[in-house]
């Protein structure tokens, strides 16, 4: 069985909310560019409060910001 | 590059500087028969105060001058100093590392004790081995940000 993943239509969504930059949205949400940079490339998973806070700053639910593929 | 993973770097780059010169001191008095006789274990235990305190200064100035330095290579004059939940969870990460390390190393070195090595060496070797841990620790967490974890 592979790694499971959690992938993610952030980059999509900036763009559609005036290309908001990785560090305006890390700055909505409270943490740092590079962990914007690891959650949309998929390399890092984001606990769920922050996933969250996320798919609020583009009002949106959950579901359709983040997605999981199973391994 | 973040607040914590520059500091990461800037820990890694002191403790090999540290540790580099203090191996290099032992290694040397050692030579000369320093660590011999009754006094022994007390001068072991003044270089190893020297060294804590040598230590505690080195990485308060190197942070300040290479935090400085990073700034300036990378053209950020306002640079952000916040740690977020991945910077705290990639640090678990290297703890964890590290402490087995640490204790490998110490477990090692209570073997070499038991098989009658001078416990000079033996509790320098323990020293190392906290700093093999602390290496490890930093070591790992570099990757782990280089690597996106």
């Amino acid at each position: 069985m592979g790694k499971a993943r959690v992938e993610n239509d952030i980059r999509r969504l900036r763009f559609a909310h005036g290309e908001m930059t990785q560090k305006q949205l890390a700055e909505k949400v409270g943490v740092t560019r590079q962990t914007i940079v690891a959650i949309e490339k998929a390399n890092y998973s984001p606990s769920l409060e922050l996933a969250f806070l996320i798919a609020q700053v583009f009002e949106r639910p959950l579901e359709q910001v983040f997605t999981f593929k199973p391994g | 590059m973040s607040f914590e993973e520059r500091n990461a770097v800037i820990s890694l780059i002191v403790t090999v500087g540290v540790f580099g010169y203090y191996g290099f001191r032992f290694s040397g008095l050692y030579g000369e028969g320093y660590f011999t006789g009754p006094d022994a274990m007390t001068r072991t235990g003044w270089e190893i105060l020297y060294l804590i305190g040598y230590g505690v200064i080195a990485q308060i100035v190197g942070q300040i001058v290479l935090s400085i330095v990073f700034s300036i290579l990378a053209n950020d004059s306002n640079p952000s100093f916040r740690i977020d939940e991945r910077d705290r969870q990639i640090s678990l990460r290297g703890v964890r590392f590290g402490y087995g390390v640490a204790g490998g190393g110490i477990t090692l070195s209570m073997v070499a004790l038991a098989y009658g090595w001078d416990p000079v060496i033996v509790f320098n070797l323990v020293i190392f081995s906290l700093a093999a841990g602390a290496l490890v620790e930093t070591l790992v967490k570099v990757v782990l940000y280089r690597i996106g974890g």
